[in-house]
């Protein structure tokens, strides 16, 4: 029998497109999808054979922990996989569960078979296959734009009445401040990102780059200089010291390219570089670049967008 | 106040990665290896925090990297004040942690610092895992230190909403990642009191084996389409395509 365990974090009461593309791609005699959640409804879980649900009540405070002692009282090791999201939560608990089932726990798996599994590395400059355990779990979490060929079209809004009781030991935290940041896009998240760096000149030339952002719904991100003299904050910061982005569109304008901004965006679809120096590294790693003046190439993008 | 930093030695951030046709995995000869950077700020942290109000500053690495003994001693002369070095191929995050827990049976640390995750497999769980084992709280990515007297500490947090500024007890585990601190160029002083500082080789547990198959390097084709100005609706229709 091949059982498997999918721990999800839904956001706004919906299950995210890569643990979909998840569901659809893995076969299983049965599966087993643990959300961590606020709410008792999930909107959009697929039709899917041997499927079954349930819930594990989100603390509000991030800073709790699961307990171990009621995390070992509640699962046992008959999972031949596990998955899991890499949000905070679902990491900690898949952590805990590799720690109770004695075995290996991988991040950034972004394709899975019976037999092997393959592991992104070097922010996704390189690939590993590993060979499956077969007399332990194997505790895989996946990559957030984990696409499959299976497109699932049919969900079904779900009420869980089944609840996993591994209560939160309260975090012994004294919140002294707590900053929310403003741009409601998460960078991991965002579909688009549009990025900027030195060739901004100064932090108030940023108004386009937060309109054209605006535009187009997109994540805001900025080179590590940028960030290293407190033009932008350094959330926004991408590359290898930063954020890794796998947007569908990144736009990258006045960003010279140095490999370590590429070892954060490569995992972008399509990257767009606006860039006045014909010789700048990046028109080489670029799908569509304009060798313009940014303050000249984002109004005129501005006025013919829509 | 002793603080343990766990370091990893990974290819310089520049480096081209190559597969050895032999083995079918990544050829790590030839390739400079260096500090990994988010665990060189939690080091330079380390260090500053020396400077400032005192303190004992140990290194600690996992694996058997030819450079490692040269990567070290750049610990130390950056101001670490002993190295451990447990020496055994380091094949999992897991395999890791439990080293490191089974180093900790015999030594006592206020505070342990790693980076928030390490430039090869960037997964980040190392800290996580440990902190389980050793029943402490860890806090990831964390970019802002200040040590409170003698048993507590104020940190700046990644946290889902934002960014949280706490306070928390010691012991505990942080990943660090800029701009925590300023990376030290170790001085001509420093590099020359790291040739006399202590770096202990220890033995592992045990030697783990690998369910590592193949590595692959992955070079993606980007279509290099020039757009000029006078043809900016292109790139419109691109991007209106892609976002529609
Ligand atoms: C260990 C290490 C880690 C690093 N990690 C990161 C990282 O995570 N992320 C990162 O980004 N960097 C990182 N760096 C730094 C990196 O090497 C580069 O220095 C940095 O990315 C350059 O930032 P930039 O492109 O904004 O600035 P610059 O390199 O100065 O480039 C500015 C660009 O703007 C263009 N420009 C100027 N004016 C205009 C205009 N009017 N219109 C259009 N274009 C214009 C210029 O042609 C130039 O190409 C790291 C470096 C090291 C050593």
């Amino acid at each position: 029998m091949n059982h498997q365990l999918i721990i999800c974090e839904p956001k706004n009461s919906r299950i995210s497109d890569s643990i979909i593309n998840l569901l659809s791609t893995i076969k299983a005699d049965s599966i087993h999808l643990l959300v961590i959640c606020e709410n008792n409804v999930i909107y959009n879980i697929p039709f899917i054979e041997n499927l079954t649900i349930s819930g594990v009540k989100k603390s509000n405070n991030s800073f709790d922990f699961f307990d171990f002692e009621l995390v070992k009282q509640n699962f046992t090791d008959e999972s031949n996989f596990i998955y899991f999201e890499a949000t905070k939560r679902c990491t900690q608990l898949a952590s805990l569960l590799a720690e109770i089932f004695d075995t290996e726990i991988r991040m950034n798996v972004d394709s899975v078979s019976n037999e092997q599994y393959t592991v992104q590395i070097f922010s996704g400059k390189a690939k590993t296959t590993y060979s499956v355990l077969q007399d332990k779990p194997n505790i895989l979490g996946i990559v957030s734009n984990f696409s499959s060929n299976f497109a699932i079209s049919d969900f079904k809004e779900v009420q869980i009445s089944n609840w996993v009781e591994i209560d939160n030991k309260p975090a012994q935290v004294k919140i002294l401040d707590l900053q929310k940041s403003n741009s409601g896009i998460s960078l991991k998240d965002a579909k688009v990102v549009v990025g900027a760096g030195r060739g901004m000149k100064a932090p108030e030339n940023w108004g386009i780059i937060e309109d054209l952002a605006k535009k187009l719904n997109a994540g805001l991100a900025c080179s590590k200089p940028v960030s290293d003299i407190n033009w932008r904050p350094h959330h926004e910061h991408v590359g290898q010291t930063g954020i890794k982005i796998s947007p569908k569109l990144y736009i990258a304008c006045g960003i010279s390219g140095a490999i370590q901004h590429l070892a954060g965006v490569n995992g972008s679809e399509i990257i767009v570089v606006i860039n006045n120096d014909p010789e700048a590294p990046f028109h080489k790693n670029a799908d569509y670049y304009i060798t313009e003046d940014l303050f000249k190439v984002i109004p005129s993008l501005l006025n013919n967008l829509n | 106040m002793n603080i343990l930093v766990c370091i990893g030695i990974v290819p310089d951030t520049t480096s081209k990665l190559q597969i050895d046709s032999s083995t079918n995995k990544i050829d790590y000869n030839g390739l400079t290896m260096i500090i990994g950077p988010y665990e060189e700020y939690a080091l330079s942290r380390a260090v500053e925090i020396k400077e400032q109000v005192g303190a004992n500053v140990s290194v600690i690495y996992v694996g058997e990297d030819a450079s490692s003994e040269q990567v070290l001693r750049k610990c130390l002369a950056i101001g670490a004040d002993e190295a451990f070095w447990i020496k055994t191929a380091a094949v999992s995050s897991r395999q890791v942690a439990n080293e490191i827990y089974n180093f900790l049976q015999t030594k006592k640390y206020d505070l342990i610092l790693t980076g928030k995750e390490s430039i090869d497999t960037n997964s980040g769980l190392m800290p996580n895992l440990l902190a389980l084992k050793l029943n402490i709280p860890y806090f990831t990515p964390v970019m802002k230190l200040e040590l409170i007297g003698n048993s507590s500490v104020q940190i700046k947090v990644e946290v889902e909403e934002g960014t949280a500024e706490i306070e928390v007890n010691l012991p505990l585990i942080l990943g660090c990642q800029e701009p925590i601190a300023e990376w030290k160029i170790p001085s001509m002083r420093g590099i020359m009191s790291a040739r006399t500082k202590p770096l202990t080789i220890l033995d592992p547990l045990g030697v783990k084996s690998s369910n590592s198959i193949s590595d692959q390097v992955i070079s993606k084709q980007r279509l290099q389409k020039k757009i000029e100005m006078d043809s900016i609706n292109d790139l419109v229709n691109v991007i209106n395509q892609i976002n529609k």
